[in-house]
């Protein structure tokens, strides 16, 4: 018993000595990402205008990469990683990660009356657009399971809810922590289905009325100065507006300078749309703003049919990568290769689909490469996991190819990324090594 | 690798330029031999015209213009004759030419349909919620809920039917029967598995009335025969097939006799009621919009919206449905002729002393009254169209007591009609002939006369064949208005030229059952300037098939909407492709 609680002092008298020894340790971790490591001897996929390169060496200092190349000169001072047979690609960013899923139950049932009687039939709810979703304002990382995700290899993502906002990117870490976001001002996102409330979402913004609905913030209703009303009918008026148009109003007024910026084509919407009718509607809405630039998610069965009005316009595709069945048959597509062929630029989400990483677990390009077995070209659906979608988000100057001065997210796998059994060794996020397999 | 080339480069280059040279030259000349050949028609003459149009052509064009010819096909245009091996010509969606001897332009794209019928595509005059996703009420609007990737709009183009009038809220056929205040009153948990059963001895097993109030029925007196020894006795409410109707349970509990149903909605009217009962449907007219089949196509889908002013079934029966429908007629013309004159006066330049004022308090004096009389389409203005008989009003008669007197309503109030189910029409021809009144019809339905009426009541099966004769104007309705190719296989819409097959057998002629399913059913909507013939300056919405339009075995096997080819039949693989011997 004595001798107990004198392990106990002793224990508590070593403390310190402990704490300073973990600050040590960790200090000399922070000083192991400021140094330069180079990873030699590794097949690097740059997805720049270098392409593939054979038994290159990156040099990553700082959480950059300083250098890529056959011939780069290892300083002497560099740690040096040699990745023999292995293979080097960008970190995966992930163009759409749903974060927050709002409770829609489709479990509605519908009363109808037949013959007097009343039954209780299924039925689907009208559209709700929701709430408007600003994602860094409640981002809440730790009841998120990351950890999946950084598995398949996706070291950037931007965060969305199911239903319309302003969505937030961030980086992967080891732990997850609210210095994850590294861009809260993110990108404006909607779901279009072909309902008047869900249309209206995009159609009012992007179509401003000043007569009708809230008028912009800065802008004076041209017929108010005419009538010379007095403000007090003035705010009746656009009360009444509200009301009609309750969402999209609130919206419009919250949002505006991104909406401009949107109209401007200054930065891209993002639209999820799940049936080819709603991206045909999306296209009409669009057939009178050549500015505005879209990054469409499509996860529906049939949207396939509606490639041929996409094409020749500003929208980008956000595909699920899966060999789809079309709808009503038997035949097999692949909409990536359809997309490719209409010379429509297309990114690809691994999680857009429920339960697809467990299904691929360790070889997380497997979909992919099922695509380009079937004829994709190669370097699109590489391209489609990392420098297309950084383009998407606009955040090409410092992700998506492995270039000097850009940040080190890099995925080592054993073999080709797109081979069946080349297991994803190590994932690396600016510098750190975040999941090792 | 390295190929080591004792080659001169000069040469090589010399032979790679002549090769590229040889290619294009062949490439040429295959597209040249692929192209269609521009048909020449019997009346016009080949060699100078020829060269023209190759002069032409190499001239450049910016224009794109957006031809497509269809040659060679019997073209019934069925307001004209039959044009053997006729040419019609399309341009930007609408019929440019129609007719023998019409000179192709070399860019136009050719379709041959030499051997085969080209007819206009037919027009499904009661279609339910084909082309449209989600229910179109409340704020929800057609134009946003319309889906041009529907499958069924390839179902229903590959029986040719390319324009629809389909009803709108529901989708069922039927408007809603309750507001919803008294729908949540009426909603009782009962479930297809839990409805009153009859117990052998002929008695519903849960009569919680009163048994003394309510006269005893046997199964027997119910279905009008006497039950054979051993015979299953188990009978339900909802369909039954031996009885051929609706068995409701106040029939089983008031006896057949005793129950007569109202023939336009089916549902009982009791022995209690009044002479003139209140109507069994609230008044909420039906809304109905014309859909055009244009697969992919969304900007030409729709095509009018509010094609009928239609009341419910039932809607202006009784003394007291017709007070209001007289008062709100009146009401609406008055609005309308005075803001008629109005606008006259604003025309002369005189203002109308304090107008506005009092124009604002009559319209919401209009709008009160309507709201009162059984919230009727928003108020009077909803019945300005058929005022100015810009549309019909289109409602459901089947008796020859309702259709008379909705003629008699109708040249009151002065407005166009159109009678929907028409069942004893027939015995009325003479009468809608005289008023010229349309009846919308399905030749298959079929009714038993009341007793004691037998001459005088039920449907006839030669019908059609006494619509034709005396000049009454008739569109073909199939018996179910979905697309349902599991349950009710020859009864839904993909039977439509099949049912104006039965008009052929009821007596109409071949031509008259193809205007059935086109030109009239097109008047009715007032859309004849648009749709339902192959005419000039109407929209190109034409079918390729290979035999006649009402032949069972034909098939369509291309179908063009607004000019574009929205199916073919090897391609879209709705009906089985096959050469048939």
């Amino acid at each position: 018993m004595m001798m107990r609680m004198n392990l106990h002092c002793e224990l508590f008298r070593l403390l310190p000595t402990l704490i300073g020894l973990v600050s040590v340790l960790l200090g000399a971790h922070q000083l192991a990402s400021a140094q330069t490591v180079a990873y030699t001897h590794a097949t690097v996929e740059t997805l720049s205008s270098h392409g593939r390169l054979e038994n290159a060496t990156i040099l990553v200092r700082s959480g950059k990469i300083v250098d890529v190349g056959v011939d780069v000169k290892i300083p002497d001072e560099a740690r040096v990683v040699s990745l023999m047979g292995q293979t080097v690609m960008p970190g995966i960013i992930e163009p759409y990660l749903v974060y927050k899923r709002t409770a829609v139950s489709s479990e509605e049932t519908e009363t109808v009356t037949f013959g007097g009687r009343s039954f209780q039939i299924p039925t689907t709810r009208a559209f709700n657009p929701g709430s408007f979703d600003t994602i860094s304002e409640y981002f809440y990382p730790y009841s998120f399971d990351f950890l999946r995700y950084v598995r398949a290899g996706v070291a950037t993502v931007n965060l969305v809810s199911d239903g319309r906002g302003l969505s937030a990117f961030a980086d992967m870490t080891v732990e997850p922590s609210a210095d994850m976001l590294f861009e809260s001002n993110g990108l404006l996102f909607a779901r279009l289905t072909n309902e008047t409330a869900s249309i209206d979402v995009i159609r009012n913004p992007l179509n401003p009325r000043p007569t009708r609905g809230a008028p912009p913030t800065g802008q004076t209703r041209p017929g108010a100065a005419a009538t010379g009303r007095p403000a007090g009918a003035e705010a009746s008026a656009s009360g009444q507006g509200q009301e009609q148009t309750p969402q999209s109003g609130g919206a419009t007024n919250a949002n505006e300078a991104q909406w401009a910026e949107v109209r401007e084509g200054k930065r891209a919407l993002i639209v999820n749309a799940n049936n080819a009718a709603a991206v045909a509607h999306l296209v009409r809405i669009l057939s009178n703003q050549p500015k505005v630039k879209v990054v469409l998610v499509v996860t529906g069965p049939n949207v396939y049919e509606a490639l041929d009005q996409i094409k020749g316009t500003n929208i980008s595709l956000v595909l699920k990568p899966e060999i789809a069945t079309e709808p009503f048959s038997a035949r097999r597509t692949n909409v990536a290769k359809m997309a490719a062929d209409r010379n429509i630029p297309f990114a690809f989400s691994l999680t857009v689909g429920a339960n697809q990483l467990e299904n691929t677990w360790d070889e997380p390009l497997f979909p992919v490469a099922s695509l380009v077995k079937t004829g994709l070209s190669r370097e699109l659906a590489l391209a489609a996991l990392t420098s297309t979608p950084a383009k998407m988000l606009g955040i090409e100057n410092n992700y998506g190819t492995i270039e000097a001065g850009k940040y080190a997210n890099l995925l080592i796998f054993q073999g080709d990324p797109l081979t069946t059994g080349s297991r994803l060794k190590q994932v690396i996020v600016k510098g750190s090594s975040i999941y090792a397999n | 690798m390295r190929i080591k080339s004792s080659f001169n480069p000069v040469i090589v280059t010399c032979f790679l330029i002549f090769v590229s040279q040889a290619y294009l030259h062949a490439q040429d000349g295959g597209r040249g031999r692929g192209a269609p050949q521009p048909i020449q028609s019997p009346a016009t003459e080949q060699s100078d015209e020829a060269n023209d149009r190759e002069k032409d052509a190499t001239n450049p064009t910016p224009k794109k213009s957006n031809l497509l010819a269809i040659v060679g096909g019997d073209v019934y245009t069925v307001t004209g004759e039959v044009i053997r091996r006729g040419i019609v010509l399309i341009e930007n969606g609408k019929i440019k030419a129609v007719g023998r001897g019409i000179e192709i332009p070399h860019d136009a794209e050719v379709i041959d349909a030499s051997g085969q019928v080209v007819t206009p595509g037919f027009v499904a005059i009661t279609m339910s919620n084909i082309g449209v996703r989600g229910n179109v009420t409340g704020n929800n609007r057609l134009e946003d809920a319309l889906d041009p990737y529907d499958r069924n709009i390839k179902y229903a183009l590959g029986v040719g039917i390319t324009t629809g009038c389909i009803e709108l809220a529901g989708g069922r056929g039927q408007g809603r029967r309750f507001r919803d205040g008294e729908e949540q009153a009426a909603t009782e948990d009962v479930d297809m598995m839990n409805m009153p059963k009859l117990s052998d001895d002929g008695e519903p097993n849960d009569v919680t009335a009163d048994p003394n109030s309510i006269r005893e029925v046997t199964l027997d007196e119910l279905r009008g025969y006497t039950l054979r020894d051993g015979e299953p006795e188990h009978r339900y409410l909802g369909i039954d097939p031996e009885f051929g109707e609706y068995v409701t349970e106040s029939q089983l509990d008031y006896g057949i006799e005793n129950t007569q149903m109202c023939p336009c909605c089916g549902l009982p009217i009791l022995p209690t009621e009044p002479i003139t009962p209140a109507p069994p449907s609230q008044e909420q007219p039906r809304r109905f919009a014309a859909i055009k089949m244009s697969y992919g196509n969304l900007g030409d889908m729709l095509i009018k919206e509010n094609v009928f002013y239609s009341p419910a079934p039932g809607g202006l029966t009784g003394a007291l449905n017709r007070h209001n429908w007289r008062r709100d007629v009146r009401q609406a013309r008055e609005a309308m002729e005075k803001a008629a004159a109005d606008a006259a006066g604003r025309a002369q330049g005189q203002a109308p002393a304090g107008g506005n004022q009092a124009d604002s308090r009559d319209a919401m004096r209009q709008r009160m009254a309507a709201a009162a009389s059984g919230n009727r389409a928003g108020g009077a203005n909803a019945l300005t169209p058929l005022l100015k008989k810009e549309v019909s009003l289109r409602i459901t008669a089947n008796t020859v007591n309702e259709i008379r007197d909705m003629i008699a309503l109708a040249e009151e109030l002065d407005y166009n009609l159109v009678i929907d189910g028409g069942i004893e029409a027939w015995l009325v021809a003479s009468e809608l002939s005289k008023t010229n009144v349309p009846v919308i019809f399905t030749p298959r339905q079929r009714r038993d006369p009341r007793v004691g009426e037998d001459e005088s009541s039920g449907s006839s099966i030669e019908s059609t064949g006494i619509f034709e004769s005396n000049g009454v104007g008739f569109a073909v309705a199939s018996l179910s208005p979905s697309i349902s190719l599991d349950g009710i296989a020859g009864r839904d819409l993909t039977s439509l030229p099949l049912e104006a097959a039965f008009a052929v057998r009821g007596g109409a002629s071949n031509n008259t059952a193809l205007e059935a399913i086109t030109i009239v059913p097109a008047r009715m909507m007032g859309l004849q300037d648009r749709i339902g013939s192959i005419e000039v300056g109407k929209d190109a919405d034409l079918l390729i098939l290979n035999g006649h339009p009402l032949d069972y075995r034909s098939y369509v096997e291309t179908a063009i909407v607004a000019g574009k080819v929205c199916y073919e039949r090897p391609k879209d693989r709705v009906f089985p492709v096959y050469d048939r011997r």
